[in-house]
């Protein structure tokens, strides 16, 4: 074979490095959503939310019907092109209903994992970093608060404030970010052995910087996913509540008032029924599948 | 080449990930003969494991496997005559033992499938004792009851040397058998194989970054980079004329022997990335000596004696 | 520089009381590397630990630049973190993924309240200095290589300016071709800033070459001291001796021509240690009595000291 001379002549530091191809640079989140987007049914169920989330904010605003407007003309009209969901025994707009439910049920499961994550993760948080008989007493009132079912709470707090919203609010206020805490705590019991919070130990860095700036931090991906699992949960919880009529009350409507109402009517109308347990199971699924894909995306082997 | 009972030939794996194609083997060629003791030595990332899984047709299903020729005894090692050999003919031995140990088993009970599944003729339960025996886990009777936690991590190792050899294999691969082990435990493990090769005259393939465990127990020795072959040669050929720029840095970036405190020589930069591999030679970047054609092809290897190659294009040059 | 006697840390665990590290005493002076080495479980990494306070020491004092910090809050610890500090094995462990390189290296200099205005030009000296580029700053770890990690670990524990660091075993994790890199960042740091390393590893010849002296442990306790060329050419204790006797030597001939002392049986439990000598169950020329004496670090002479009596 045949070379040319100037073929083997030395590479200088520039074409050295000029071989170097630097990746481009990332943030962790960034990384997590080039991930989550390649998962289908995540992105489904990104989708399925946010569009429930339109429908609950502006379909009630849009329609010509208000969710409690009566009109026995219509008692219990099929679904059609006036009313899209068809009525209900009053002659109500089912459609309107059911997106007016849709606020509800959304504000109950968002309100319910706004309280998860502040309470949840600040109590797990301090219980797992502490340590020792603080955590031992911590962990102990989580305890007793979680093995008192929801059910004791509301019949409880009815005594008191009455049925309605607010004390299914209140309910999931005291119970609900007591699994928060317990994943929270377990994380940061993991996280606080690690070499780099060590590091910012032997720096010097006090509790709450260590705390907030290197464990918490990295605890999020796996808080966003038990979040993520919990919306769907406290959504079933509210609508199991107004179901048995310890929540919502007429005329106010929620998934769990629309189907509870419905199921008097089954056998005559089922599409009275369909409607309202088709959203709780559209959301619930949709969560799902976001949960599923973001638990996959968080996994913890980065780019390879 | 009759005696060679390992023989592979330009082998390729490439690697599908979220990131790219990963090319962990680009063009690797080696054999092994009967009873000799082949080095791999390399760094991570330089496919030197990746190799050796691909020959127990262990890549899993991202892997994607190339060779022109793979065969053992003079046979073709397709993928279902790899299963029939695995853990029989060839056997593997890993760096890390415990994950290779079903923990809820005693070791003896694993043992025995072991010998089990490779249709063992005799009995079974005097050959445990016997191989157990052999690798120094004694009074063997009792410990073979033991579940693996109960071992320690030498002990641990010497269970997976006993059940790798339990069935004679013609050939051991070890991969980085040691590194999870202190030196003196290190000494023991190496010793305990070499007394079990000169028993039975089994060749190995001993896979390791630890170049003072290449040149004590190694009769050939192949360097690699980047998922290529940079120098082969005998051990002597390797640690007293090495030829590659790559082998020469390796050896001169550990201390010497004799204790100077003579500043050490690294290799600069950084190790490649295996998702955008450098069109030539892997070496290019860190190589003291690079040259412009190094930027966009590797040479075939020159020859310097019977056993000793080298691929490198000062070799071209001479 | 720093001075550490009799020092003891048990740990608590399930099957009993661990004795990480029985009545140590050791001395560094000022710009020398002390090398600190041993197997795995000896107690080499928990005596680092607990010299920098990481935990709390049950026995012995420790001095650190003529004040006794063995007890002291970690409040009043605060000021003497400024001046020691550790770069750790695992440098994908290290580094917090959530934070840059340089929010990494910057951090120190916010807990130690040096001057906001030079933190940005301190991080790109530092980053120089460890030779990773300024544009770096901006990256994730997990976009650098091993090797380039563990140098923004060296600049983390230079950016308070510290007198002395505890390297805890900063190249076992390390490729070969990188652990050279790494070995001599920090010998030019040792010159140029005037440190003092206190270095543990396991790998034996690298302690050679980085260590003035060297210390070896065995289960707790150090059982020889010597300046580092004078260990490893005349080793005393028969632990010593089987552990240089194993390490590998990259060199075939030479490889081929010694002779390895093998070490008989496994490491007894931490938790359970032997009585009298802590070695004598595994020690070649162990005599009777070696199960109820003590041995005591005794001068040997030149500055070499063995804690077995019959060498």
């Amino acid at each position: 074979m045949n070379y040319n001379p100037e073929d083997f002549l030395p590479l200088t530091p520039e074409e050295k490095s000029s071989a170097e191809i630097m990746r481009p640079s990332k943030t962790y989140w960034a990384d997590v959503w080039s991930r989550l987007k390649t998962d289908r049914l995540a992105v489904i169920g990104l989708i399925t939310i946010t569009v429930i989330m339109l429908l609950a904010v502006f379909a009630p605003m849009l329609s010509r019907y208000a969710y409690d407007e009566m009109d026995f003309n219509f008692s219990n009209d099929p679904p059609g092109f006036t009313h899209w969901f068809g009525c209900d025994r009053l002659g109500r707009d089912l459609f309107v209903r059911v997106m007016y439910g849709a606020r509800i049920s959304l504000a109950v499961g968002f309100l319910a994992s706004f309280i998860e994550l502040f309470i949840g993760v600040i109590y797990g948080g301090i219980s797992g970093f502490k340590g020792g008989k603080v955590d031992d007493v911590m962990m102990r009132i989580v305890d007793v608060i979680y093995s008192v079912p929801a059910m004791i709470y509301v019949i409880l707090l009815m005594v008191v404030v009455g049925p309605g919203l607010k004390s299914i609010f209140i309910t999931l206020g005291i119970s609900y970010w007591a699994p928060m805490a317990r994943m929270v705590r377990a994380e940061v019991m993991r996280l606080k052995n690690e070499e780099f919070v060590i590091a910012a130990r032997v720096t010097g860095a006090s509790s709450a910087r260590i705390l907030f700036r290197h464990i918490i931090p990295n605890a999020m991906g796996a808080v966003l996913v038990t979040l993520t699992f919990s919306v769907p949960g406290a959504i079933f919880t509210e609508a199991f509540l107004s179901f048995v009529g310890l929540g919502v009350n007429a005329p106010m409507a929620s998934w769990g008032v629309l189907s509870s109402d419905a199921v008097e009517a089954l056998a005559v109308y089922p599409y009275q029924l369909f409607f309202p347990a088709a959203a709780i199971s559209i959301t619930i699924l949709a969560f799902n599948f976001l949960g599923d894909g973001l638990r996959d995306a968080l996994d913890p082997k980065l780019r390879k | 080449m009759n005696d060679e009972i390992l023989r592979v030939e330009n082998l390729h794996i490439t690697f599908t990930t979220s990131a790219g194609e990963v090319k962990a083997l680009n063009g690797v060629s080696f054999g092994v003969k009967r009873g000799e003791v082949l080095g791999i030595a390399g760094e991570s990332g330089s496919g030197k494991s990746t190799a050796m899984l691909s020959v127990m047709g262990l890549t899993g299903e991202y892997g994607h496997v190339h060779a022109d020729k793979m065969t053992f005894m003079g046979e073709e090692l397709t993928p279902e005559r790899v299963k029939v050999l695995r853990g029989k003919n060839i056997s593997m031995i890993f760096q890390d033992p415990m994950t290779s140990l079903n923990p809820v088993l005693s070791v003896g009970y694993q043992l025995e499938e072991a010998l089990k599944r490779h249709h063992w003729e005799g009995s079974i339960r005097e050959r445990v004792i016997d191989i157990l025996t052999k690798v120094g886990i004694v009074p063997a009777e009792q410990r073979m009851r033991d579940y693996p936690h109960e071992f320690s991590g030498g002990q641990r190792q010497r269970i997976m040397t006993a059940m790798s050899i339990a069935c004679n294999p013609e050939l051991l691969i070890a991969d980085e058998p040691t590194t999870a082990l202190d030196v003196t435990v290190q000494a023991q493990i190496l010793k305990l194989l070499r007394e079990l090769r000169s028993s039975s005259g089994m060749s190995m393939i001993l896979i390791t970054h630890d170049l003072g465990v290449i040149a004590g127990e190694a009769d050939r020795v192949i360097v690699m980079y980047g998922g290529k072959i940079m120098e082969e040669g005998t051990v002597r050929e390797i640690f007293n004329e090495a030829h590659h720029p790559y082998t020469v840095g390796l050896l001169r970036s550990v201390p010497k022997a004799d204790g100077s405190h003579e500043r050490l020589i690294p290799i600069e930069g950084q190790p490649p990335d295996l998702l955008n591999p450098p069109k030539g030679c892997p070496f290019v970047k860190r190589c003291p000596k690079a040259m412009k054609i190094c930027l966009s092809q590797q040479p075939e290897p020159s020859t310097l004696s019977e056993t000793h190659k080298y691929s490198c294009w000062l070799g071209v040059k001479n | 520089m720093l001075e550490v006697t009799d020092l003891t840390k048990y740990f608590e665990t399930p099957s009993g009381k661990l004795h990480a590290c029985e009545g140590v005493s050791l001395n560094i002076n000022k710009g020398e590397t002390l090398g600190l080495v041993g197997e795995s479980g000896c107690g080499k990494t928990t005596t680092g630990r607990t010299i920098i306070r990481l935990y709390e020491p049950d026995e012995g004092r420790i001095i650190f630049d003529g004040h006794d910090i063995t007890h002291i809050t970690q409040h009043e610890m605060l000021p003497f973190r400024k001046k020691m500090q550790m770069i750790f094995q695992d440098p994908y462990a290290s580094l917090n993924p959530r934070m840059t390189a340089g929010d990494i290296i910057r951090e120190p200099m916010i807990i130690h309240r040096l001057p906001k205005d030079e933190h940005t030009d301190r991080v790109n000296h530092l980053l120089k200095l460890v030779g990773l580029n300024s544009e770096q700053a901006g990256r994730y770890p997990h976009e650098f290589s091993g090797g380039q990690r563990q140098r923004i670990g060296i600049a983390r524990a230079l950016a308070a300016e510290p007198e002395m660091i505890i390297c805890d075993e900063p190249i076992s994790a390390l490729d070969v071709s990188i652990q050279a890199q790494i070995v001599n960042i920090l010998e030019d740091l040792q010159k140029s800033l005037g440190l003092t390393y206190l270095f543990v590893a396991h790998d034996l010849s690298m302690v050679r070459h980085i260590s003035t002296r060297v210390a070896v442990m065995y289960l707790g306790n150090i059982v020889e001291t010597a300046e580092s060329d004078e260990l490893y050419t005349h080793p005393l204790h028969p632990y010593t001796v089987s552990l240089l006797s194993s390490v590998p030597i990259p060199d075939p001939d030479k490889s081929a021509a010694r002779q390895i002392i093998p070490l008989k049986g496994e490491i007894p439990s931490a938790v359970n240690p032997p009585k009298g000598c802590k070695f004598h169950t595994r020690c070649p020329n162990a005599k009777p009595e070696c199960s109820s004496l003590k041995p005591e670090l005794e001068d040997k002479g030149s500055n070499h000291f063995c804690a077995c009596p019959f060498v």
